[in-house]
């Protein structure tokens, strides 16, 4: 089960805009097994996107650029492929659903054949076949009748129900990875428990390994085997959820756990902690820790020198300078952190 | 959907009434009438035995009943300056003329000027870019008289090829035709238009399917960068079918352009009026057609 299916080292990913160059990415390592769900956390401009993206890649280049680094999807080097010889990779091995499911179908084009045109595209079958397969990938995802809405257009569904049809798209020719960018972001909060649950249930079903962009982490807790924490186009902590949730040893994620909002009693009256200040500006982006000028546990060192990875027996690591064996003893701020919602109940 | 045909059928008249009447009393205010170009040719008294006969002594109200009255028996009248002839046959003579300039000129400038926007948008900054740019500024901007005038002296004085002038067989169609769909390529607006679907989110689903750059383009970006351009093909039909004055008096076509100017100018009261209502009558129902038509290309506004 412990099947290697991604592995991405240290990833560097620049746009050249006219303004200068603008470091996205800036060295992102991180694997994904058989069957596991990765959830990559951070604000909004952390690079999640991009290096999602960059992995299908889906940024156009120019102006988008791969510095260096490498992705490896099953023994094969991904980096420096060309575009036609990505298309066979793109649907078939890895897919992707996004975060606007209002805008992210073809507005002019039946769903079936939506559905039936990535398979197509992947596998020699006939069309009737590949209708006949786009059927059944509707009753997965559960759309009511699915045979009167193989002929429907994407306008007459609600957001709810794009992405249903997102995920049938998606998943339709059984990729070994199914890359989720916000999936739940534009949805009622009633329907993303559902959209959750059938994502959940799918990789139960067909063993894909999830990678699962969010900044939501009540989705985080319900879904992810394994948390990625990325700030500044890097990766500040990455552990298994039980770690991040628990045992968190970034400044950056104790301020991110800290700022979610909790409906428990034991919150009331406490204040929701914001963490103060802007993320970097990625055409220069800062010498040292990138965290350093909103951390208040800041010290000389971290403005002028990047913090090296501190990794824990269990694979746990972060970036910090307070992880030195020099720094001085700071202890996290206490959460009230339950795992809510999901696995565990 | 017949509801709406037959909606859609009585707002057309009423906007047909409203337009015939302002352009009524707008020909009728201009200086002089028809027969008052014969002043010092005929005697006074012919004269005024003639606006009689047309009518054309009455106040401009009782012509305006008269007119509209003859209109609503389906009467256009006879033209005041062709001797003998109804507006009717004026139309029936030119109409397929201009129209058959128009739609050879369309069919093949459009198309062109379609591929061409996406050409550009494809190639965005690349020298194929900046080409199909230059041909599109071109095409709206040199006026087609002088192109006209080009096209004749290379072709016909020079190398004698083709006839300068006439309507006289296919031969004779091909310099105006050119002519006309040049003005046509203009493919800037496909382009932004193509530009604009390029970085929707439906493009990037496409490309995550592992749908290949050519099939993206035509299969995904196509359809719907068409859809806009489908709107400003009512009025394109409707002005490319009823006539160009400049193209046809140039190479002497006798089309509808030219009627309607010279109707206009010699204050000809009913084939001006009659060649306006037609005009009118053809563009609002070009733009029923496309309307109709834009449901099949957007399913979005399909009509039930």
């Amino acid at each position: 089960m412990n099947e290697r299916l991604l592995t991405v080292e240290d990833l560097r990913v620049s746009f050249d805009t006219y303004a200068g160059e603008v470091q996205a990415v800036r060295g992102v390592s991180f694997h994904l097994d058989r069957g596991e769900t990765l959830a990559i956390v951070g604000e909004s401009g952390s690079g999640k996107s991009v290096t999602v993206q960059t992995v299908m890649a889906l940024n156009p280049m120019p102006p988008a650029r791969i510095k260096s680094g490498s992705i490896v999807y099953k023994g094969r080097e991904l980096v420096g492929l060309s575009d036609r010889e990505m298309d066979a990779y793109r649907g078939k091995e890895f897919a992707m659903i996004f975060q606007d499911p209002m805008t992210s179908l073809n507005p002019t084009m039946k769903v079936g054949r939506q559905i039936a045109e990535g398979i197509l595209m992947h596998e020699d079958i006939s069309r009737q076949e590949a209708q006949e397969r786009a059927l059944n990938m509707l009753r997965m995802v559960g759309l009511p009748n699915p045979e009167l809405n193989m002929v429907r257009f994407p306008h007459t569904y609600s957001g709810g129900m794009r992405q249903r049809i997102m995920i049938a798209i998606a998943l339709a020719c059984n990729p070994s990875i199914l890359i989720a960018d916000e999936p739940t972001t534009a949805l009622d909060v009633t329907i993303q428990a559902q959209i959750l649950e059938l994502m959940n249930g799918l990789k139960a079903e067909l063993g894909t390994g999830i990678i699962l962009i969010t900044h939501d982490l009540g989705v985080v807790a319900r879904m992810a085997d394994r948390i990625a924490v990325m700030y500044g186009g890097q990766i500040v902590e990455c552990g298994s959820a039980d770690e991040i949730f628990y045992d968190p040893l970034h400044p950056y994620t104790w301020g991110l756990l800290g700022s979610m909002p909790s409906t428990g009693v034991r919150r009331e009256g406490k204040k929701l902690i914001a963490i103060p200040g802007t993320p970097p500006d990625l055409f220069a982006p800062p010498p040292g820790c990138a965290f350093a000028a909103r951390c208040p546990h800041c010290m000389k060192i971290c403005t002028q020198t990047p913090p090296e990875q501190s990794v824990t027996e269990s694979g746990h690591y972060a970036s910090c300078w307070l992880l030195d064996k020099r720094a001085p003893q700071v202890e996290p701020p206490e959460f009230d952190i339950r795992k809510e919602g999901g696995r565990d109940e | 959907m017949l509801k709406y045909v037959v909606k859609r059928f009585f707002i057309s008249l009423l906007t047909l009434f409203i337009l015939a009447t302002v352009v009524f009393f707008l020909l009728h205010s201009l200086p002089g009438d028809p027969i008052s170009s014969n002043n010092g040719i005929l005697p006074k008294e012919l004269m005024n035995k003639l606006r009689a006969h047309y009518g054309l002594d009455q106040p401009v109200w009782k012509q305006y009943i008269q007119y509209f009255a003859n209109m609503f028996r389906g009467e256009l009248g006879y033209s005041l300056k062709h001797a003998n002839r109804t507006v009717a046959s004026v139309i029936r003579e030119s109409f397929p003329v201009s129209a058959s300039l128009g739609l050879r000129g369309l069919a093949l400038g459009y198309p062109i000027g379609v591929l061409l926007g996406v050409i550009a948008a494809r190639r965005r900054g690349k020298p194929a870019d900046y080409i199909c740019i230059i041909i599109g500024i071109l095409a709206i901007s040199v006026p087609s008289f002088i192109l006209a005038r080009i096209l004749q002296w290379i072709f016909s004085v020079k190398l004698g090829w083709l006839p300068v002038a006439q309507w006289k067989g296919f031969k004779y169609t091909i310099l105006p035709v050119f002519c006309m769909a040049f003005g046509m390529m203009n493919g800037r607006s496909m382009r932004a238009y193509m530009l604009e679907v390029v970085s929707q989110d439906y493009i990037k689903t496409a490309k995550a399917k592992g749908v290949p750059e050519r099939r993206r383009v035509w299969r995904h970006m196509f359809r719907n960068a068409m859809l806009p351009m489908v709107t400003g093909l009512g009025p394109l039909v409707a002005g490319a079918l009823t006539g160009t004055f400049v193209i046809e008096t140039i190479f002497s076509i006798p089309g509808l352009g030219k009627q309607y100017v010279d109707a206009v100018k010699g204050l000809d009261y009913t084939l001006a009026m009659g060649l306006t209502t037609f005009f009118a009558a053809f563009l609002i129902f070009a733009n029923f057609m496309v309307d109709l038509a834009y449901g099949l290309v957007d399913p979005r506004v399909r009509i039930e």
